[in-house]
């Protein structure tokens, strides 16, 4: 066998590779066409076969769902009926945050009028889960801040029960963030679907998608411009342009425009491209939300139904197709408004309306609301945990997708004031803690007995979307554990206590195994010696909880506390009696609403109901109620916790709530003054509020100078209802004089009102005599041996 | 699966109306009441009831006659809003859990109920048949049996 030289192998192989792509060259121009015809039916063949290609794209992506709806959510809906306690401001408030516009005489839906204590207001229509509100022209009148008549206007009837449209709070939106409400060719005024073919395509119920002529017509009018001034463009065009292709200017996109409009207004009627095109047209931005469609339009534009726009504004948003941006009426209202005119002067030319009401119309100012209702969240903390209740039932995509309609719990007139009374207090706490620290703070709002969530603030700067320390922010909860101790003492069967059960705040040392010891000591450093029961938690003595906590176990207070609500895994040291258990403001909440529902333990509601984009109902979120703690031993608590308020750590809350009022509460205060807490109910709200500093600093503040004051004017702020004291089957209500812990039946001065399971209060009468110098004497000699 | 619930909520009923033959006969709002108007005394809303729940209760009384449970329970909830103290709304709740069979949850309705009556024993009585039914449907005997004393002892 010869070997070859290396140089000869590589001639050889190059010889072969030509020889190769001669053959292919060879076989390819066999291929080639090599006369005119072979070349047209080629292009023809290619034709065809890109036709089909885009006959496909059409029919798949027109034919099956056309847009990804994001998710709409809304406040809970005003309720009016006889009775309502609501004051003149609340409701005013109600109908601005809804744009309500004041009229001198209401006679389009979302109009209203008020003459001193009496509404007339025309109402908007509104679809909910059990069923429709109709839009109606209603008269409401107020008295003593209560609704004290509901009539219908048309017919004078009465209205037993009515309620306003709900608030539009924010949307879950898909990446590209467009944001549209659907609308039916059926719901579009005539007037609207006729302007928008004058403007936009004046042969659309002629053409076959393409205008050949309006396309000549546009190229010899930007041609004597020098630039584009003019376009050719059908609405089969624009509609195709904007849902199937882009906005770049190439001949490509314009070929493949024209064909898919062609194959569009072959498949489909004109009612279904023009219906589409009413949904599809882009007609504003607000932040990252893009504004689609002639139903969204209107509603955030003017707050109405597309159904309700008057003349003027049917121009306006006509005009603004042309250019959201260059005509937005926000910025540019002069360009918007003569663009408007324009528009109104074409109607009438072209015999749409008449001049008069052109001439009439071009006088209106442009009419657009000044706040927006609709748009970008403006409660984040809410929002955020609406979004993780509904993870639990949804999927992501679906969120953004399905054009859901969410109807939750929030109360946006409480919310306006829990961000409000948050934020004015806290500008001035800040100016009394140090100055490297940075105040923060947290705001939960339940109803006491429902347990749906009304309000939640998690930043100091409300309207910011990052931490949500109403959720997240864990922090140790001080005397706000406390009731948990007492309460497993009322509990504890074979101790009885009754609330003016003796107890000792004497001084305690506790040893745990490794033989460290713990010796706790009250707030004010000093002991108390005996003391009733409600005293230990009314004032917070830190000394006689502990005491009582030993007495009735560790185990029975770590068993009250998931009794409360408490999820998390408790650790049964001693600390815990002193709140070394961290919780975040929505878990204490969920604890402290135990308590204030009576002993039924719910889990707190964000959402009520879900509706389908077609207002089918979805999914109910019904309220949930499981008794964990007897209801007689709950009310001796809550009895507790109200002297918390009339004469303990809480006092201070009579600087802003009448005591006509009866609240219970309970202040916290942590280690080194970190954390500042104030939780506490009436008859019918729940209000926790924290205060601290991220880095875990000491704010200086205790639980009644900082959160306290904010519990208090929120619960000033609120329509709220007292925490009733009546006997029942079980309870009664008794006159004590505190001096001697005796009925006082006598009248004394002194008197706090006390519950008792029936038969274990206090049998002898107080005489108001001298028995208080001699009480607090024996206290006082107690305190010094202790 | 609503042929058995239409099964259970008769001889629930049936059982019901024959521990209250001594209630006097009144026009009840209960939305569950049309389903056996004749041998059963269901408890009527208060005099305190206003008449926007009123008119919410016939609205789910409506709602339940035609086989809406879902909406007719929304509407109740809805009444809760407006009078969440109103003891009869609570003792309606349990009934309608009672009759979709959701036990526990009917059980936690009624014993609200009872927490917020004031002096109405006949529907202390009823609370406590409700829960009664629930227990013994979960199979906790003893609970329904002291249940069922409890409901006794009342109208004794």
């Amino acid at each position: 066998m010869t070997k070859r030289s290396p140089r000869k192998r590589r001639k050889n192989k190059k010889r072969r590779k030509t020889q190769r792509s001669k053959k292919i060259l060879i076989q390819l121009k066999k291929l080639i066409p090599n006369s005119w015809k072979k070349w047209l039916l080629a292009l023809f063949v290619v034709f065809v076969s890109y036709s089909v290609y885009l006959n496909f794209i059409v029919l798949h992506q027109f034919e099956g769902k056309r847009w990804s709806l994001p998710a709409h959510v809304y406040a809970r809906p005003l309720e009016l009926y006889v009775g309502k306690k609501l004051s003149l401001d609340n409701f005013d408030t109600e109908l601005r945050m809804l744009n309500y516009r004041n009229s001198y005489n209401p006679s389009q839906a979302g109009t209203y009028n008020k003459k001193g204590n009496t509404y007339k207001i025309y109402t908007r229509q509104f679809s909910f889960w059990d069923g429709s509100e109709l839009s109606r022209l209603i008269e409401i009148q107020f008295k003593d801040n209560h609704i004290i008549r509901v009539i219908n206007l048309r017919d004078q009837s009465k209205i037993a029960l009515f309620r306003l449209d709900p608030m539009f709070i924010g949307g879950i939106y898909p990446s590209h963030h467009e944001d549209r409400l659907l609308i039916q060719l059926s719901d579009v005024p005539n007037l609207l679907h006729s302007t928008l073919i004058l403007v936009e395509d004046k042969k659309f119920y002629q053409h076959y998608g393409v205008d050949p002529l309006s396309i000549l017509r546009a190229l010899w009018a930007n041609l004597k411009a020098g630039r584009t001034v003019q376009g050719g463009s059908t609405l089969t065009q624009q509609l195709v342009k904007n849902f199937f292709l882009n906005n770049k200017r190439t001949l490509w996109r314009k070929i493949n425009e024209a064909l898919m409009s062609i194959i569009l207004e072959l498949h489909f009627e004109k009612k279904d491209i023009i219906q589409a095109y009413m949904n599809e047209i882009y007609l504003g931005q607000q932040g990252k939300r893009a504004i689609h469609g002639f139903g969204l339009g209107s509603q955030f534009y003017f707050d109405k139904s597309v159904k309700e726009l008057d003349l003027p504004e049917i121009a306006l948003l006509v005009a603004m197709i042309r250019g959201p941006h260059y005509y937005n009426p926000y910025k540019q209202p002069k360009r918007a408004k003569d663009r408007r005119n324009l528009i109104l002067d074409l109607m009438a030319k072209n015999k749409i309306i008449s001049n008069a009401s052109a001439n009439y119309s071009k006088q209106m100012e442009l009419g657009v609301v000044n706040t927006h209702s609709s748009g970008i969240t403006r409660y984040p903390a809410f929002m955020d945990l609406v979004k993780r209740q509904l993870r639990s039932s949804y999927n992501e995509s679906d969120l953004k997708s399905e054009g859901l309609q969410i109807f939750t719990t929030l109360d946006p007139i409480i919310q306006s004031n829990a961000e409000s009374i948050m934020s004015s207090q806290l500008t001035k706490l800040q100016s009394r803690v140090p100055k490297t620290v940075t105040l923060q703070s947290a705001v939960v709002v339940t109803n006491a007995i429902s347990a749906e969530l009304l309000a939640l603030v998690g930043d100091k700067n409300t309207g910011y979307a990052g931490f949500n320390r109403a959720l997240d922010a864990k922090r140790s909860v001080g005397s706000l554990v406390k009731p948990a101790v007492y309460l497993a003492a009322l509990l504890d069967k074979d101790t009885k206590y009754t609330l003016t059960t003796p107890i000792s705040d004497a001084r305690i040392t506790l040893q745990a195994k490794n033989g460290n010891t713990w010796t706790p000591k009250n707030y004010d450093n000093k002991s108390h010696g005996m003391i009733p029961f409600y005293e230990g938690l009314s004032h917070s003595y830190n000394q006689a909880t502990v005491r009582l906590g030993m007495n009735v176990g560790l185990r029975s207070v770590v068993s009250t506390l998931k009794k409360l609500g408490v999820k998390d895994e408790i650790n049964p040291y001693p600390s815990l009696m002193l709140g070394s258990i961290s919780l975040s403001p929505y878990e204490t909440a969920e604890v402290y609403q135990t308590i204030a529902s009576g002993g039924f333990k719910s889990p707190l509601r964000a959402i009520r109901e879900v509706l389908t984009s077609t207002q089918e109902p979805l999914q109910r979120f019904p309220i949930q109620v499981e008794q964990t703690i007897p209801t007689a031993s709950i009310k001796l608590l809550q009895s507790a916790m109200q002297q918390v308020i009339n004469s303990g750590t809480g006092h201070s809350v009579s600087k802003w709530v009448t005591s006509s009022v009866q609240l219970a509460g309970k202040t916290g205060t942590t280690n080194d003054l970190r954390d500042s807490w104030f939780a506490g109910f009436s008859g019918k709200h729940l209000a926790v509020i924290w205060v601290g500093a991220d880095n875990n600093a000491s704010t200086g503040l205790t639980g009644a100078s900082g959160a306290l004051p904010i519990w208090a004017q929120l619960m000033q702020s609120l329509e709220t209802t007292t925490l009733e004291n009546i006997d029942d089957e079980e309870i009664e209500y008794l006159d004590i004089d505190p001096n001697n812990l005796l009925l006082n039946d006598a009248g004394c001065n002194l008197n706090v009102k006390l519950a008792f399971i029936k038969g274990s209060g206090p049998q002898n009468s107080s005489s108001c005599d001298n028995t208080t110098v001699i009480d607090r004497s024996v206290n006082w000699f107690k305190r010094i041996f202790d | 699966m609503a042929k058995i619930f239409y099964i259970v909520l008769i001889f629930i009923l049936i059982f019901i109306s024959s521990c209250s033959l001594n209630q006097k006969k009144n026009e009840s709002l209960d939305p569950l009441s049309h389903k056996n108007q004749e041998d059963y005394n269901v408890i009527a809303p208060d005099s305190q009831t206003g008449d926007a729940v009123k008119s919410l209760l016939v609205d789910a009384r409506g709602a339940a006659s035609s086989g809406n449970i879902d909406r007719a329970e929304s509407l109740l909830e809805r009444a809760l809003r407006i009078e969440p103290r109103n003891a009869v709304l609570w003792h309606y709740m349990a009934k309608m859990k009672l009759h979709q069979g959701r036990y526990k949850k009917a059980i936690g309705m009624a014993a609200k109920s009872n927490s917020l009556v004031k002096s109405n024993k006949n529907l202390m009585a009823d609370n406590w048949r409700i829960i009664a039914h629930a227990e013994n449907w979960l199979g906790n005997i003893n609970e329904s049996r002291k249940a069922q004393e409890s409901a006794d002892k009342l109208i004794q």
